[in-house]
């Protein structure tokens, strides 16, 4: 049992070895995972981001179109057309800076009186007519290939406004109070003018709600519904940083200027030729993904994978494991069985001639002596014959447990033939065989069991072989009835319970 | 401190190592299990910060 002892339950080259496939498994796929997942989410996050800048550029075109409705309205006194109001536009209509009046009002969720409010709050020159007009000069001024670069940017200031008159306020929330130094909020206000009517200053203007208008064209947010809703995974998955914080007045290129001040001047000057392709470049610009809350879900299913690779890889080493410790196991018992008799349970023959010619190599080297002791019952064949096999094996196995009883721990009792058994004793003395031999007879005949013994103790220079002759010898000469007289070797071969046993009958 | 002791002794057992070892025996005989347990924690806390 010293092989299974603690340096044998550890884990073997085979544990080893699938622990490694199955790590580098797990790695791989969560790799995989993670670049996979990874991708898609930067795919999807940058198809938002452009859906919202592209949503946000239409909603301020419809925007100005209602501007230029209203105008119309005003100018003509009566409904150029039937209206249709741009969902997401808060309020349009036209001011008489004059009387702070309104002209021309629709709206959708904001008052009058909080729409006349937003408006006085705005800077006083907001509502001036302007002395100079900078971006018409830089569109005067735009070669066809510097106008042919601008059409990607696909707003237009069109819908029959004059750009120059165009402005973008960014205001508080229309009917909240104006914080002085405040950047203010996602809140727009559109104005077009003033322009002269009947001796009143009148100026169009929009009140938008800009981030409402982006999510709401994306479809969500408005009725209570996130981007989160656009992944799977349940909210939290993906996070849009979005920030619409444009300029006060986005109408020189000083404001320009200092509301982009990354751009160099070129790019100033063509955000501005026209207003309406900056507020969308600006928007477009500064709306971003969060890439650290976009990725975390592919991060975590990544995780996840290499989590369930881990665990299915600890399965297999552990079953790999328990059964190679019950092969382990399994095989000793086998090795054990191969080299015990099955009746007697003591060493068989193959175990007697291992350990034989392992001692004998031990005198070889060390100059260590060895004895035999051959034992052969008497008589058994005719137990046998006339009180069956089961009895003869009786016979044995009490004749095995006697001489077991009364031999030292280092020697090895064996069973090396049907009635035959031998002794291998360690660096005996003469008398030491002697006594062995003489115990083993006294206990065979104390059980009833007549037995010849031989002995013989290894002699210097004689073979391993020879001793075992000498032993046989011996053994025949007291079952013959002659008793050996050589001092040399063979020693007390034969006792008188022997010889006794011998002429005993059962 | 008791259950903690059944479950040590259960996972010793499940192992196929005597009960009698200690923490460190079941580190010197089992490292690869015990290099994949530390590995699945540290999993698992990645995980929960997620």
């Amino acid at each position: 049992m010293g092989e299974a002892g603690s340096g044998q339950i550890g884990c073997s080259k085979l544990c080893y070895v699938l622990a490694g496939i199955g790590l580098a498994l797990s790695t791989s796929a969560g790799l995989f995972t993670y670049s996979l997942l990874h991708e898609q989410q930067e795919s999807v996050g940058a198809a938002v981001v452009d859906h919202i800048a592209s949503s946000t550029c239409t909603a301020i075109n419809s925007t100005l179109a209602a501007l230029a409705v209203t105008k119309s309205d005003v100018l003509n006194g009566e409904p150029e057309r039937e209206r249709t109001e741009p969902e997401w536009t808060e309020a349009v209509g036209v001011v008489n800076t004059g009387t702070w009046t309104l002209e021309d009002f629709h709206a959708a969720g904001v008052s009058a009186a909080q729409a006349i409010t937003s408006l006085r709050s705005l800077p006083q020159h907001n509502l001036a007519p302007l002395t100079s007009s900078p971006i018409q000069t830089a569109l005067d001024q735009a070669s066809p290939a510097l106008r042919q670069e601008l059409r990607p940017y696909g707003c237009s200031a069109g819908y029959g406004l004059a750009p120059e008159a165009v402005r973008i306020v960014s205001i508080p929330q229309p009917g909240g109070e104006a914080t002085p130094g405040s950047s203010g909020g996602p809140w727009f206000a559109l104005l077009y003018g003033p322009w002269d009517q009947n001796g009143q200053q009148k100026t169009a203007f929009a009140l938008v709600d800009l981030q409402a208008i982006a999510l709401g064209a994306s479809g969500h947010d408005r009725h209570g519904h996130g981007l989160e809703g656009l992944f799977h995974g349940g909210s939290g998955q993906l996070a849009m940083t979005i920030e619409l914080s444009p300029a006060s007045v986005l109408s020189d290129q000083l404001t320009l200027h200092r509301a982009m001040p990354s751009l160099d001047a070129e790019d100033h000057k063509l955000l501005a030729l026209r207003i309406i392709p900056f507020a969308n470049q600006l928007l477009r610009t500064e709306l971003g993904v969060n890439h650290r809350e976009l990725d975390r879900g592919a991060r975590r299913s990544a995780a996840f994978v290499f989590l369930m690779g881990l665990l299915a890889t600890s399965s297999v080493v552990v079953i790999s494991r328990r059964t190679e410790l019950k092969l382990r196991r399994l095989n000793l018992a086998l090795l054990q069985e191969s080299r015990t008799d099955g009746l007697t349970r003591l060493a068989n023959r193959r175990a007697w001639d291992e350990t034989l010619l392992r001692e004998e190599g031990r005198r070889q080297r060390h100059g260590h002596r060895y004895g035999l002791v051959v034992v052969d019952l008497d008589g058994f064949k005719q137990i046998n014959d006339a009180q069956g096999h089961s009895m003869g094996d009786q016979v044995l196995q009490t004749a095995a447990a006697r001489m077991a009883a009364v031999l030292r721990e280092t020697d090895l009792l064996a069973r090396v033939g049907g009635d035959e058994f031998a002794v291998l004793s360690i660096n005996p003395t003469a008398e030491g065989l002697h006594g062995l031999t003489e115990r083993l007879g006294e206990a065979l005949t104390a059980a009833g069991i007549k037995a010849s013994i031989g002995a013989a103790l290894n002699r210097e220079g004689s073979t391993l072989e020879q001793t075992w002759a000498e032993a046989d010898g011996a053994m025949y000469d007291c079952k013959s009835g002659q008793v050996r007289t050589d001092p040399a070797a063979p020693p007390p071969s034969c006792g008188e319970h022997s010889r006794d046993s011998s002429s005993e009958s059962r | 401190m008791n259950s903690l002791m059944n479950a040590m002794n259960r996972l010793k057992r499940a192992l196929g190592l005597p009960e009698t070892i200690g923490v460190l025996g079941v580190v010197r005989m089992c490292p690869i299990l015990v290099f994949f347990g530390l590995l699945i924690v540290a999993a698992l806390v990645v995980l929960a910060l997620q």
